[in-house]
């Protein structure tokens, strides 16, 4: 081992984090060295200096606060958050109702025409020509119409998260 | 048996003082005085306490057993350190002459025993105060492998889990840490 390596371990060899080997065979040259030596007993000042900042012990007040954290009585789930548990869906559905009627009423505006029933026996044919799509419209599309009208006049729903 | 750390947490999460009482006494001083040493501030060392305390014990789940569990610790403490330490840069600081001139006492921090002989308290002052300043003028990367090593005890390789760097990295910054703490106690006061 050179003063190089030495000094670099110097350290290490005053805080005892070397293996037996490294301790003895540093010795052995801090013995015959005399500015290794020296360089060594700086360092073990420079750390008995340092070990002058002794421990101090929290004060009482923090064991206290945290003594109240651990103790202090949980919060149980209250109505409002079983509440807030069942409000969460409620836009989730209302959205989709939404994009259904409107996707049922683009459908019904694209339907394909196609020819009415088959006329009973004994009846005109062109009596009960309506067409299915005509059937529909007269009938749904009125009240789907309506609803979405209502729907879409309707206040907004203001939901709290 | 004594039970681990873990287990002490998952009763003290339940409300369990005992189990609080023997973890406070294992944790508080060594943490509270190594966050004071990276601060330099024990009012401030203790809040940061709390605040690793009620992290430990909020965040449990978090913990992965391939780490001690006082790595662990260390890591969240050494994390609110550098915010703080952060935060600090980011205010405007005040000189500490204008703090004494507002009638701050100087090294209020320094813990003093009534019982002890003036002069020898004033000398322990005097000591105090130049080994807080040393540590101060530390780069904080040093100062915290120091007061890792140093004054917490703990291994190099510990210390390398809870920075996150390697084994060499915290062995060279230790060794720079010694040095630079070489030249600022040199003839009795900090350069």
């Amino acid at each position: 081992m050179d003063c190089k390596d030495v000094r670099e371990s110097l350290v290490d060899y005053v805080l005892y984090d070397l293996n037996l080997g490294q301790i003895e065979e540093i010795g052995k040259h801090l013995a015959r060295c005399a500015e290794c030596s020296a360089e060594e007993g700086c360092i073990r000042k420079t750390l008995e200096v340092m070990g002058g900042l002794v421990d101090r012990e929290p004060s009482l007040r923090t064991y206290e606060a945290l003594r109240w954290q651990v103790t202090r009585p949980r919060r149980r789930a209250g109505v409002s958050k079983v509440l807030r548990r069942i409000w969460r869906p409620v836009p989730v559905f209302a959205t989709l109702a939404g994009v259904l009627l409107m996707a049922s009423v683009f459908l019904l505006n694209m339907w394909p025409e196609t020819k009415g029933d088959i006329p009973p026996p004994g009846e005109r044919a062109d009596s009960v020509q309506h067409s299915s799509r005509d059937t529909a419209t007269t009938l749904l599309k009125p009240m789907m119409l309506d609803s979405a009208a209502r729907f879409l006049q309707s206040p907004p729903v203001k939901a709290r998260f | 048996m004594s039970a681990s750390d873990e287990e002490l947490i998952e009763r003290c999460k339940k409300g369990d003082v005992t189990a609080f009482d023997r973890l406070y006494k294992k944790y508080s001083a060594p943490l509270t005085n190594y966050i004071f040493k990276l601060l330099a501030d024990f009012d401030r060392a203790e809040d940061l306490f709390q605040e690793t305390f009620v992290r430990v014990l909020t965040k449990s789940h978090y913990y992965r057993p391939r780490a001690k569990f006082s790595t662990w610790v260390y890591k969240i403490a050494t994390n609110l350190c550098y915010n703080e330490l952060r935060r600090r840069r980011q205010l405007p600081t005040v000189p500490l002459d204008d703090c004494i001139a507002e009638g701050f006492e100087k090294g209020s921090d320094i813990p003093s025993d009534p019982h002890q002989c003036p002069l020898r308290r004033v000398e322990n002052r005097d000591l105090y105060e130049k080994v807080l300043n040393a540590m101060r003028r530390l780069p904080v990367d040093q100062r915290t492998v120091f007061s890792l090593r140093f004054y917490q005890e703990l291994p190099y390789d510990q210390i390398a889990e809870i920075l996150n760097c390697p084994l060499g990295t915290v062995k060279s910054r230790m060794h720079n840490a010694v040095r630079k703490l070489q030249n600022l106690l040199k003839d009795g006061k900090p350069t």
